[in-house]
């Protein structure tokens, strides 16, 4: 049941030392930091320290420039030799950087457009020879202006519109959302149909100057200025690849160092400034007090002032198991976190989920197999349910054995109710010849089974309630000692009148075992009124200051007030009373009754087995191996599954809803890259 | 198809927009054609920018193509719409063709209808109950008020284009008039109870948001009082045309009105000091959560469409500020995010 004692630790010290106090935090490795108090109410001149939007920018602005470089950043990489320390340092840094790129970027990028656009017009030529006229002759006129380009499909309506301009239009080759085409116009008029143009989204492609001939010329020519524009890419994608070589590795640097600092704000949002002097807080746990003293004390002008956690602080919590229990704290954290002041129930989980499940899926071949399954996957994954798997496969291989059982063979091994003190301790003269002629055995079993196990989960909840002083749930609750006395009682008499035919419940035993603790838990919120008039208060009382009066109509005022519902008059009370009375016994037989699905799996998978096995025996030889591998494998997979499923359905809703309380935060020590500060 | 088609492919429409990542890479991009060159890697946008030479492209053609994005992102989802929501659900189309007309307009009386033609969006010309081309050839307002025939907005203009001294604001307030008009009878005919309040809470939202506006605008210009009124849409929800009058008579009106801008649209959360920004920051995030928590078809396609037109503004500024060179953090004053 361990939760480790943690203390609270408040650090302060002079601002000059904020970032070695952080190194050292998260040197620690124990440190869970709080988050920092509201003072925007108070009067205290304080911030909190949040500025990071300059490192973000410098983070960003390295990405690209990186990216630009055809630098792959890793923001893990070490960057113990990059002395910057302040913004301005690597702002100058990445400026002489882009300087340095930024021409031969610009460049890269007009001749890759160039580019582009010769490519187009070299794969457009073939539309142009149908324009029977010179390149240069068409560039050459001195009174014409010809433009060259393509015009968004959407476009070439509207052209109707401008029918009155001065221009020629020739469309050529179509695409899905542009036409490629020519305009001519005046000299005169080529400002205003250019500006046309533009704002109708034509995007022009410059003719080379060099062009001339007809399209077959031009296109040689062409083809010769495009080879000259790709070595000259080339040659810059070399300069560039330079750049990188020298500069990458440095800049990559700069950027897993700009990110630390960026990580490293996000720690500083948790410290407050106020007159010169950092405040921060966080746990630690309790037996590292002495080691993390030393380790702030190096620091040196930070003090440090512990605490241990006040009843009702919300601690965060760590848990702490042993080996065989730890994976199970999976399940824990699925429900929720205990909370500070309560119990881990990591071991009981764990022990009554290999118990359960192992009851419920007992095979020794199977268990193994299951077993080794969880093993395996253990070593190679890091799955949190491979060693559960590996658990519940030996809980089931035990109880294989308990019940003869190796693949659904029951012959190998002898069971346990062929023992003959076994079988004829529950009434046989002879040993069943198989389970199913012991299902009703199996079936007690499982609620006798249910029984004990609900009753230690009543026990836990009165110890813990009681612990956190909380009356309440530990004295009234259906799972306080009132419905444990007339649970118990009810269980004892039953069976005392069913099994053993001995009559204890007498009216004396009705009256003070079963009727008396439904009576107290219906008066439970008057009742627990008067114990805090007495001074008994419980944690919530004494939370809410607790407002006693004698009277009843005072005490169901008090009540409504402290639920922050609506006025409870007395008839309100006795109906919701009588309800929830009504509901607490129904829980106690549904909860009971639950348990009859551990037998039933029992059953359920001696019959799976059968019919595989009927099946099996149908075939000859091979065919006969092959039913009952596929058979086996089928079960293990399937009915293993399902009963992992029915575990957990028990563990969390017959089991945890009787003394489970959740609410609690987890621990998280507090980590950066340290080197950054 | 169904209502919860369409809210779904509402919902997953607005989980590929940009988020404020995305507006920050772009904002560092430097110019226009690295700008257009992400854009294209992101889903929203990659279609429509596909031919795109972003080298060569205009920002004008830039921004023409991001706003062709909501369109075709509004198309895809009304697809969905069950066939007694497609009236409402043609809200957009509508709020389009009411915006070509305006601007018709002002071409017309500015004698700038090649510029009208040049940026008419192609797109939406099939949708529109008149024929544009025919519009902005119209010589005069009378001319158009031809072209409108037929149309929802003849009735009500044809007495204000065809008079002797047409007033081109009352024009365009009935302009905005009758796409109310339209948008509540839409309204009336396919939405009942809470659902159909709610619908036209959100055409008055904007009603009240553009009376303050166009108060704010016109008592800038030194416009009296009397006239300011005129020029009002008659539709008022949380902004009581009581509270304007009020706020036009008194000495500093122009602040006044600037103070109810900004706390009226961005009660209790962070907003920009510009008013129009301010308003659109609300509106953003109010429709943000509308689109999170609505259950209704029209509603969810509503708030996605007033997203995606928040998106593209933005990036119609961010374009802008690339093309003048300005600092990522000058940018970001005027995104609504």
């Amino acid at each position: 049941m361990a939760i480790e004692k943690v203390t609270l630790v408040y650090i302060e010290g002079s601002l000059r030392k904020i970032n070695k106090t952080l190194i050292k935090c998260c040197e620690s490795g124990c440190f869970h930091i709080n988050p920092p108090p509201d003072t925007s109410g108070s009067e205290l001149a304080a911030k909190n320290m949040k500025d990071k939007g300059v490192y973000d920018r410098l983070e960003k602005r390295a990405k690209m420039l990186a990216d630009s470089l055809g630098v792959k950043p890793d923001e893990n990489a070490s960057y113990d030799d990059i002395d910057y320390s302040v913004s301005i340092d690597f702002k100058k840094y990445l400026d002489e950087i882009d300087i340095m790129q930024r021409e031969l970027t610009e460049e890269r990028m007009k001749l890759s457009s160039s580019l582009r656009s010769e490519n187009a017009i070299y794969e457009n030529l073939s539309q142009l020879s149908g324009f029977d006229a010179d390149f240069a002759e068409l560039l050459a006129c001195k009174y014409v202006k010809s433009r060259f380009g393509r015009l968004p499909n959407t476009s070439l309506p509207k052209l109707a519109f401008y029918s009155d301009k001065t221009f020629f239009f020739f469309p050529f080759e179509q695409e899905k959302n542009y036409t490629w085409c020519l305009y001519i116009t005046s000299v005169t008029e080529a400002n205003s149909i250019d500006y046309l143009f533009n704002s109708l989204g034509f995007e022009r492609t410059k003719l080379p100057d060099y062009l001339k001939g007809n399209s077959e010329e031009a296109t040689k020519k062409l083809l010769g200025e495009m080879e000259s524009i790709n070595k000259r890419i080339t040659e810059i994608d070399a300069e560039l690849k330079k750049i990188a070589d020298k500069e990458g590795e440095k800049l990559s640097k700069v950027y897993a160092k700009l990110v630390s600092i960026g990580n490293s704000y996000e720690l500083r949002s948790n410290v407050t400034v106020f007159d010169g002097r950092f405040h921060f807080s966080g746990y630690i746990p309790k037996k590292e007090q002495k080691r993390f003293t030393e380790l702030l004390g190096s620091v040196g002008d930070v003090s440090l002032t512990f605490r241990d956690a006040a009843p009702g602080e919300t601690a965060p919590v760590r848990l702490k198991n042993n080996w065989l229990f730890r994976p199970f704290e999976m399940f824990v954290r699925m429900y929720g976190l205990p909370d500070a002041n309560g119990i881990d129930p990591t071991p009981i989980v764990a022990i009554t989920y290999m118990l359960l499940y192992g009851m419920m899926f007992g095979d020794v071949g199977q268990g193994l197999c299951i077993m080794i399954l969880g093993i395996i996957l253990t070593k190679c994954t890091k799955a949190g349910l491979a060693p559960i798997i590996a658990r519940i496969g030996l809980s089931s291989t035990i109880f294989g054995v308990i019940y003869g059982s190796v693949f659904g063979n029951e012959e190998i091994i002898k069971p346990f109710f062929h023992i003959p003190q076994v079988y004829q301790l529950m009434g046989y003269t002879e040993p069943p010849k198989d389970i199913f002629a012991a299902s009703t055995l199996f079936l007690i079993a499982a609620l006798v089974v249910g029984i004990l196990l609900i009753m230690l989960m009543m026990i836990i909840n009165i110890v813990v309630s009681l612990r956190m002083k909380d009356y309440e749930s530990g004295i009234f609750g259906a799972s306080g000692i009132c419905g444990f006395v007339f649970y118990v009682s009810l269980v004892a008499g039953l069976g005392c009148s069913f099994a053993l035919n001995i009559e204890i419940m007498s009216p004396v035993y009705i009256l003070f075992l079963v009727v008396l603790p439904l009576v107290l838990i219906f008066f439970k919120e008057p009742l627990l009124h008067l114990m805090a008039k007495n001074g008994i208060r419980s944690a919530k009382t004494q939370k809410n200051g607790g407002n006693i009066d004698t009277g009843l109509k005072a005490r169901l005022d008090a009540m409504s007030e402290s639920k922050g519902a609506e006025k409870k008059t007395v008839g309100m009370f006795i109906i919701e009373g009588i309800i929830d009375l009504f509901e607490t016994c129904l829980t106690y037989i549904t909860n009971t009754m639950s348990y009859l699905r551990i037998g039933g799996f029992v059953l359920s998978h001696a019959g799976l087995m059968l019919v595989f096995s009927i099946i099996a025996n149908m075939f000859d030889g091979v065919g006969s191996i092959i039913v009952l591998v596929v058979g086996n494998v089928f079960v293990m997979g399937f009915e293993g599954f399902i009963v992992g499923i029915q575990v957990l359905r028990l563990e969390f809703y017959e089991l945890f809803s009787r003394f489970f309380k959740g609410g609690g935060i987890p621990f998280k020590s507090v980590s950066i890259n340290s080197k950054a500060l | 198809m169904s209502n919860n088609a369409v809210t779904a492919k509402a919902r997953a429409i607005h989980g590929s927009m940009l988020t404020k990542d995305d507006y920050a890479v772009l904002m560092h991009k430097g110019t226009i054609p690295a700008a257009v060159a992400y854009l294209k890697t992101k889903p929203l946008y990659s279609a429509v920018f596909a031919d795109t030479d972003e080298a060569a492209v205009h920002r004008a053609q830039v921004e023409a193509l991001i706003n062709k994005s909501v369109y075709d992102n509004y198309l895809r989802v009304c697809r969905f719409a069950a066939g007694d929501k497609k009236g409402i659900m043609s809200f957009y189309t509508r709020r389009l063709e009411c915006e070509q007309l305006t601007k018709a307009v002002i071409a017309i009386t500015s004698g700038q209808q090649e510029g009208f033609i040049a940026a008419f969006p192609e797109y939406i010309a099939e949708a529109l109950s008149f024929d544009h081309m025919k519009l902005a050839s119209a010589g005069t307002l009378e001319a158009a008020a031809e072209v409108l025939k037929g149309t929802i907005y003849y009735k009500p203009l044809v007495k204000l284009m065809t008079a002797a001294e047409p007033d081109v604001n009352r024009i365009l307030t009935t302009i905005n008039v009758c796409c109310i008009k339209w948008a509540f009878e839409q309204i009336d005919g396919s939405a009942k109870g809470k659902q159909r309040e709610m619908l036209k809470d959100f055409f008055l939202r904007k009603a009240d948001a553009d009376n303050l506006l166009i108060c704010l605008r016109m008592k800038t210009f030194g416009l009296d009082n009397d006239r300011i009124n005129e020029l009002l849409i008659p539709y008022h929800k949380r902004l009581r045309k009581s509270d304007i009058d009020s706020a036009l008579k008194r000495s500093n009106a122009v602040e006044i009105l600037r103070g109810m801008l900004i706390r009226e649209k961005s009660a209790g959360s962070e907003s920009s000091d510009i008013p129009e920004i301010s308003v659109n920051i609300a509106d953003y995030r109010f429709f943000r959560h509308r689109l999170a928590v609505s259950t209704d078809g029209t509603e969810s396609l509503y708030a996605l469409v007033m997203l995606l037109d928040a998106e593209s503004v933005n990036l119609c500024r961010i374009i802008e500020g690339l093309r003048y060179g300005l600092a990522p953090e000058s940018i970001e004053k005027y995104l609504i995010i």
